[in-house]
């Protein structure tokens, strides 16, 4: 008796767990499945094809697997001088800028989210200005600019322009503005001076907007091209996405095997970025209301 | 969302910033010597640091070296630079004076680059230009005046299937009337275009305006003045480059892509194509060698009423006004000039000789392929050095894609071309 009430309880939960999933949730499983298909196809066509032979790259009908799988694409890729060099200039240059950024930003977010001062609102303007011109209008006169000043051609040319951005400080400031007033008044009277409460209440607070600035950061240096191709005058500070267009762009056709493979190389590292920081990632955005 | 105290704050820090920047622009074109001061034949030094773009770029350190060995006091210093943006490169050089000593300039892009006064013009009787392919020196030429050394050229010939044509009795076209037939016998091979031409995408001028040379037409007036399409003789090529859509010789949806038309030209599905020397690796990547060998012919354009001129690129050699060691990169690029270095520069590279006396030995002189292109370069001709080309060339793309989608006749869209590029002007 018992063991029979106990199997239709369990019977009737489950049509119940069946009936709960079938109208909308159905609907919705699919479009995520549709979604997740159509953003996992490209990665995995690169992965893929970065194991094929070009032949069989630009293949026609083409297909999926790749027939004859090879690592000549790694080999040739690795084979060109100085790569290890790029990648080093590249992570060089993502991560202090990523390191400037969490900093910079943050002190500046704060200053502009919790202290007076005089002229704040301009400066803050100021700030949102540059959030909106355009990059390729100030684009030549910042070259020129970093020239004069002797930095053209060098790590610190590469990284000085991007040590700080707007987007980050307006990103700080939007997170650092909904932390209560009181949180910060109550550490005042408790005799904390401001750099004991920036590091002691308002850093820990902000872990989900740092996340996420640090990701956009690391995201935007690493894949940053013009900037680097126009600063380093020698191969020698070159970052990888400027050495992989000189291997595999050529003036009448693209060497897509070889292309693919530094695509590997360069998207890798981000997306084990990104999965170690995806629930800051996620929860940073949701709450600065940045899309 | 915006807060109101945001968007105030914005429209402040506008207005603020537009007075910081203030307005006022300098004219940037300088009044400028005939030719540059002479140099003379004494061996180069000093370092002399260059810039060259993608294979040419990782290749040429190995021809420098030989100079080097030539003339031991100087040392050349060479920065590999990609092709993709490689012209923001050259400008941003240009605008700040933080430049090299010399440059590598793909062919279409000199006036551009001439027109902003960061160029040197290349120094009286530097190098013999009547050594050079007409073409090549053609399009060194800005505003009447030598801006470029050229280094290597390409030009475009016909790619066909030899084992269709086999099987069809049929031979390489040489006239305009053999074109058609010949392809359409291709396609009873089992091909279902007998050629491919593009139909709109990017540089589809390139594939088109050839046919309009072939037909006679110059497309600009002896002073370069002013555009002149509207000529019989362009119409004509028009007509000609649509009849092999309306015949459905070509699709009407032709390549976009770079890598697009050599898969289904290994597959059989395509049989003829018109490309450059870069062509054979290509088809060897995709194909395999065996497949270039036994299954790919190569003959020149078949002429026209007029020629069977063909499009002509390459690459060309330019030294900034800011450099530091101006001599060594003019002797530099006066020895690259040469037939040797020219020889030596094609057995490193692959890259076309520009010069016509470096073809008479070794490969050069004997290879079947490469003799189709050497006949083909002594008609082709590059589109006209103006500053405005590259926006005569957007018009042109646009108006040859409505003509190959049907859209508009060859006659509307010549009108339209000629209507706009007038407005457009020569930038003279």
């Amino acid at each position: 008796m018992t063991t029979m009430s106990a199997s239709t309880g369990a019977a009737t939960s489950g049509i119940g767990v069946l009936r709960r999933i079938r109208p909308a949730r159905i609907m919705l499983y699919g479009a995520l499945v549709v979604g997740l298909i159509a953003t996992l196809a490209p990665f995995a066509w690169m992965f893929l094809g970065s194991v094929k032979p070009t032949g069989e790259i630009v293949a026609y009908p083409s297909s999926w697997l790749p027939r004859s799988p090879t690592l000549d694409n790694f080999e040739l890729l690795l084979a060109k001088q100085n790569f290890g060099l790029y990648f080093f200039n590249s992570t060089l240059v993502a991560v202090t800028c990523v390191m400037g950024n969490l900093l910079f930003c943050s002190m500046a977010g704060y200053a502009f989210a919790k202290m007076e001062f005089a002229g704040k609102r301009l400066l803050f303007g100021l700030v949102l200005t540059m959030l909106i011109i355009p990059g390729a209008t100030t684009f030549v006169p910042l070259f020129v600019l970093v020239s004069n000043m002797g930095l053209s051609n060098s790590y610190l040319g590469l990284i000085l322009p991007f040590l700080v951005t707007p987007l980050g400080v307006f990103l700080m400031r939007q997170f650092i503005h909904d932390i209560p007033d009181s949180l910060v008044e109550a550490a005042r009277l408790d005799g904390a001076g401001e750099t004991r409460i920036f590091l002691r209440v308002i850093v820990p607070l902000c872990r989900p907007p740092l996340a996420t600035l640090a990701i956009l950061t690391f995201l935007a240096q690493w894949n940053n091209f013009l900037w680097p191709l126009v600063i380093a005058q020698t191969e020698d500070h070159y970052t990888l996405p400027v050495a992989l267009a000189l291997f595999s762009v050529g003036a009448n056709g693209t060497n897509y095997g070889l292309l693919l493979a530094g695509a590997v190389t360069v998207v890798t590292p981000i997306l084990l970025l990104f999965l170690f920081l995806q629930r800051q990632f996620v929860q940073g955005i949701a709450s600065t209301g940045i899309k | 969302m915006l807060s109101s105290t945001i968007a105030k704050s914005l429209v402040g820090g506008l207005a603020v910033a537009l007075l910081l920047t203030g307005c006022g622009r300098s004219d940037a074109r300088q009044a400028q010597p005939a030719a540059g001061a002479p140099i003379d034949a004494e061996p180069a030094d000093g370092t002399i640091t260059v810039w060259a773009m993608g294979t040419e770029g990782e290749l040429l350190p190995k021809l420098a070296a030989q100079f080097s060995q030539a003339n031991p006091g100087a040392k050349v210093q060479v920065t590999a630079v990609p092709w993709q943006d490689y012209a923001k490169k050259v400008q941003t050089a240009i605008a700040s004076g933080d430049a090299p000593d010399a440059t590598m300039v793909g062919a279409v892009d000199l006036a551009a680059f001439a027109s902003t006064g960061g160029l040197e013009k290349v120094p009286s009787k530097l190098v013999d230009y009547g050594s050079f392919y007409r073409g090549a020196v053609q399009s060194t030429l800005f505003e009447g005046a030598e801006y470029g050394v050229p280094w290597y050229v390409e030009t475009r010939s016909l790619f066909y299937r030899k084992d269709m044509a086999k099987a069809a009795g049929v031979s390489a076209p040489k006239t305009w009337e053999e074109y058609g037939p010949f392809l359409q016998a291709l396609q009873k091979q089992g091909a279902k275009w007998g050629l491919s031409l593009p139909t709109g995408a990017t540089a589809t001028w390139q594939s088109v305006v050839p046919f309009m040379w072939q037909a006679g037409a110059q497309i600009m007036n002896e002073d370069g003045t002013k555009f002149t399409f509207d000529t019989p003789e362009a119409l004509k090529g028009l007509e000609f480059y649509r009849s092999f859509i309306t015949s459905k010789i070509t699709s009407p949806n032709g390549p976009v892509s770079l890598g697009e038309i050599e898969p289904q030209f290994v597959a059989g599905s395509t049989a003829a194509l018109i490309a450059g020397p870069w062509e054979e690796n290509l088809l060897k990547s995709a194909g395999g060698a065996p497949f270039v060998d036994d299954k790919v012919g190569i003959t020149p354009l078949p002429t026209g009423p007029k020629s069977n001129a063909s499009y002509i690129g390459g690459g060309q050699w330019a030294v900034f006004k800011d450099a530091k060691n101006r001599e060594g990169a003019w002797k530099f690029i006066r020895w690259m000039g040469g037939p040797d270095a020219q020889k030596a520069w094609y057995d490193l590279s692959g890259d076309l000789p520009a010069v016509e006396s470096a073809w008479n030995e070794g490969k050069l002189a004997t290879d079947a392929t490469l003799a189709v292109f050497r006949t083909q370069l002594k008609t082709a001709q590059p589109g006209p050095n103006t500053t405005t080309w590259r926006q005569v060339t957007a018009v042109l793309d646009a108006e040859f894609e409505k003509v190959a989608k049907g859209v508009s006749s060859p006659q509307a869209a010549l009108q339209e071309i000629q209507k706009k590029t007038s407005a457009i002007g020569t930038g003279v």
